[in-house]
């Protein structure tokens, strides 16, 4: 029987009890994290730049991502997502080639944030919350399974308020994202009106 | 839910952010920059002050080597 690596890593998915996802940037560091115990492996975008002497953010081909993230899925044997930035383009079509192409990369999902690198700000709303629902959809026509991760990055980029990263983060509920995701919420009250949006994403 | 355990967020444990409903916890380059820390502290000793010291710490290579199987 074919592996579901993605069905795999979704099953490690349980809200009140996390795992550890064990971001590396290189295929020894992977398997440093496996061997120390990491259920499932992540790539890291500003990581990953940095082992090229490049600067965090949209200094990375999508070829790039790609090959990086397959020396680290043929380094371990756990699931591995890609933390693609903002899914190589603008398009939400893009985003889902992006989908495609990691899937058939045997990666078992990536994340997708709201940065727009080349205006310096973050998506519009609707534009974001497209961009989700087309990568959603590729996700969802894979043979197997695949996690999506939705990202409200604004918060931490000082680009919008928690209330923005709420109304962002229940769109991308509804247009099918696995998993959501606003990194460095200012207060623990903050990330807990987030998890509250979708109890099991 | 994903939370990224980094920066103030570092001081929070598993348990804590399981109890606020938490599915994972990512580290973002958290963990690389710890590794940067290392290089940039090291460095900083033997290039300003010729101290060495900081390599004492090193993790033995036979230890590394066993996670590489």
């Amino acid at each position: 029987m074919t592996r579901d690596i993605g069905a795999e890593f979704r099953a490690i998915h349980r809200p009140g009890d996390p795992f550890i996802l064990g971001n590396a940037w290189d295929a020894g560091t992977a398997k440093m994290l496996v061997a120390l115990g990491a259920p499932a492996i992540a790539t890291s975008s500003a990581a990953h730049a940095f082992t090229l002497g490049r600067k965090d953010g949209g200094t990375v081909s999508r070829d790039e991502a790609l090959t990086h993230a397959c020396d680290l899925v043929a380094a371990v044997n756990v699931p591995v997502s890609g933390d693609f930035e903002n899914g190589y383009g603008d398009d939400p079509d893009t985003c889902a080639e992006t989908v495609r192409l990691s899937f058939e990369a045997g990666l078992a999902g990536i994340s997708i944030e709201d940065t727009n690198f080349e205006a310096g700000n973050s998506y519009d709303r609707e534009l974001a919350i497209e961009r989700i629902r087309t990568a959603a959809s590729a996700a969802r026509a894979c043979p197997r399974d695949f996690v999506l991760v939705a990202r409200a990055d604004g918060i931490m980029e000082g680009n919008y308020d928690i209330d923005e990263a709420i109304a962002r983060l229940e769109g991308y509920a509804e247009a099918g994202a696995d998993c959501l995701y606003a990194p460095m919420p200012k207060t623990m009250g903050d990330l807990q009106r987030i998890v509250a949006i979708g109890k099991s994403r | 839910m994903n939370v990224l355990a980094a920066g103030p967020w570092s001081a929070y444990s598993r348990d804590a952010l399981a109890k606020a409903g938490a599915a994972r916890i990512s580290l973002g380059s958290a963990l690389a920059r710890v590794t940067h820390r290392a290089i940039h502290d090291a460095a900083t000793e033997m290039f300003e002050n010729g101290d060495f010291s900081g390599l004492g710490n090193a993790l033995p290579g036979a230890d590394v080597d066993k996670m590489m199987d």
